[in-house]
């Protein structure tokens, strides 16, 4: 009881003090809402926009569909096109392009007649979590891409493949990254926004002398 | 007298910090309702003593009991039972003054009825009736010290340590301070008041000088300067006191010498040469003499003293 008591006899000192002291109050408003607002924005895992170059050793009807797939899933802008294999080099070097992909000459003839094909992708890993995102996006744009090639060679067959996968997510459908990382950096600022203000506290309680008397006081 | 009637016992206290001794073997008593005074040159331990007997240090041997609680083993048990107030104006600035009597209030256990009666009795005391509201910050220091006083002795405590407690404080507020310290004095309550103003620690039943971290001196004000009775002071008031001084140190009659605001106190080494004979040789010595007469001892005469023997 006399515990309790105590508690709330500094909660309401401290309350008093700190709406009294424009600069704590600062610090303990606006500054955590400031850091929300900036990690909220800012702060983004979602991977878009991928700097694509191409080379083209094709230059087919079906070579130049497979590039625009790649621009319309709307993961990658087409950045530049590579006439030969060592402009590759320099343009990942400069970080013009993150991602290359290099369609070998024939590809267009060859899928039209069913035969498997390597199209090769250069990923710059020196972030290796944006490259293994960007390695999943091609993987899974090449291969809705090749089973739409092997349908068609296929020309018995106007069904079209025999699985397809339609995924659909919940609670939240864009995957947008702001959606689940916000919730906890509003636990995190707040854990950090209590070390603050004790730390605040303390340090206002020894430069007005008051510690002094504290101390000596059953606390 | 019976143990009952101490409220403070120090026996052999010491406290070392590394090689340094802050505290060496000090030993005094203070009874219930007595007004101890406790001096000493900043740095001689005064400060150290203190904390050690509120439970804030531990002292490093002897011992020392504070409302009959060993400080070494009960240190929390002694915070609640003394009021404390330091130099240090100790109140919250940005709370108002209810504010801060309902916080310390608070901190002591005290709720309802009675922190009413005490948030009275400290506001009357204090002279704040009326001005609850205010600001502690607008106030002026002669009314914080009062305020934190009065906070101090919220719980009533039947000790209080007041540690330079008229530092900064004019002297209408500090002789107000002082009829408060009498009354805590008469109403039972032990105090344990520490100053660099002697002319107050004239007020104290007993007084203690310590000097080096040791006691250097304890007894009534009387008892301290009873060391005077056989070498009598005189005050010799010139035009140059300096230079009075510098004559008067060069008789071998005059122990020591110290200027006393305008005057210069000498003390001489028996009570042999009158005062009429020290102005004729001082005038031959052509030094201006206006007036030269024995002059009881003060506390201040008396602390010079025990300092200057210490620092021998």
């Amino acid at each position: 009881m006399r515990f309790a008591g105590q508690i709330l006899a500094v909660t309401r000192k401290e309350l008093r003090q700190i709406s009294r002291d424009r600069r704590s109050l600062l610090i303990l408003l606006f500054v955590p809402a400031f850091f929300l607002f900036v990690y909220g924005y800012a702060l983004n895992f979602d991977i878009r926009n991928i700097a694509l170059a191409v080379e083209d050793d094709d230059q087919s009807v079906a070579s130049r569909d497979l590039v625009s797939t790649f621009v319309r899933s709307g993961y990658f802008d087409l950045v530049s096109v590579v006439r030969h294999r060592d402009e590759i080099e320099p343009l990942l070097d400069r970080g013009d392009a993150r991602a290359v992909l290099v369609i070998p000459a024939r590809f267009g003839a060859r899928t039209a007649v069913g035969e498997p094909v390597a199209v090769q992708v250069v990923i710059n890993g020196d972030n290796a979590n944006t490259a293994t995102t960007v390695m999943g996006y091609v993987t899974g744009i090449v291969a809705a891409a090749s089973a739409r090639y092997e349908a068609q060679a296929r020309l018995n067959s106007p069904r079209g493949p025999l699985l397809t996968l339609e995924p659909r997510v919940w609670y939240n459908p864009e995957l947008r990254s702001a959606l689940f990382l916000v919730p906890g950096l509003i636990g995190y600022i707040a854990m950090l926004t209590a070390v603050v203000s004790t730390a605040l506290s303390v340090v206002r309680e020894k430069e007005s002398g008051t510690m002094e008397q504290v101390r000596m006081s059953p606390i | 007298m019976t143990s009952t009637d101490i409220a403070i016992d120090v026996q052999g206290l010491t406290r070392r910090f590394g090689d340094f001794v802050a505290v060496k073997d000090v030993s005094f008593d203070v009874k219930k309702g007595e007004v101890f005074g406790f001096l000493g040159s900043n740095g001689a331990g005064k400060s150290t003593t203190i904390r050690m007997l509120c439970g804030l240090l531990r002292p490093t041997s002897g011992r020392a009991t504070v409302g009959g609680i060993d400080v070494g083993r009960d240190p929390e048990g002694v915070k609640r039972r003394i009021g404390y107030m330091s130099q240090r104006f100790s109140l919250y600035e940005a709370l108002t003054v209810d504010q801060n009597i309902a916080f310390f209030g608070g901190i002591y256990g005290l709720s309802g009825k009675r922190l009413a009666e005490r948030r009275a009795m400290v506001l009357e005391m204090a002279g704040l009736t009326g001005r609850e509201r205010a600001l502690t910050s607008t106030l002026s220091s002669g009314w914080r010290q009062r305020l934190a006083l009065g906070c101090a002795i919220l719980h009533e405590p039947s000790i209080v340590f007041l540690d330079e407690p008229t530092g900064g404080v004019d002297p209408l507020s500090r002789r107000r301070f002082w009829r408060l310290i009498d009354e805590l004095s008469r109403a039972g309550v032990a105090v344990l008041v520490t100053t660099h103003y002697l002319d107050e620690a004239e007020h104290c039943h007993r007084v203690a000088i310590i000097q080096a971290g040791q006691l250097a001196a304890l007894g009534t004000v009387s008892q301290l300067k009873s060391v005077f009775a056989s070498r009598p002071i005189l005050e010799v008031r010139a035009s140059r006191p300096v230079d009075a001084m510098q004559a008067l140190d060069a008789m071998p009659e005059v122990e020591k010498t110290s200027i006393f605001g305008t005057a210069v106190h000498a003390v001489m080494r028996s009570a042999d040469v009158p005062a009429d004979t020290l102005v004729a040789r001082l005038r031959a010595a052509g030094v201006e003499v206006a007036a030269c007469a024995r002059v009881e001892p003060s506390l201040e005469d008396v602390f010079l003293d025990v300092a200057e023997r210490g620092a021998a």
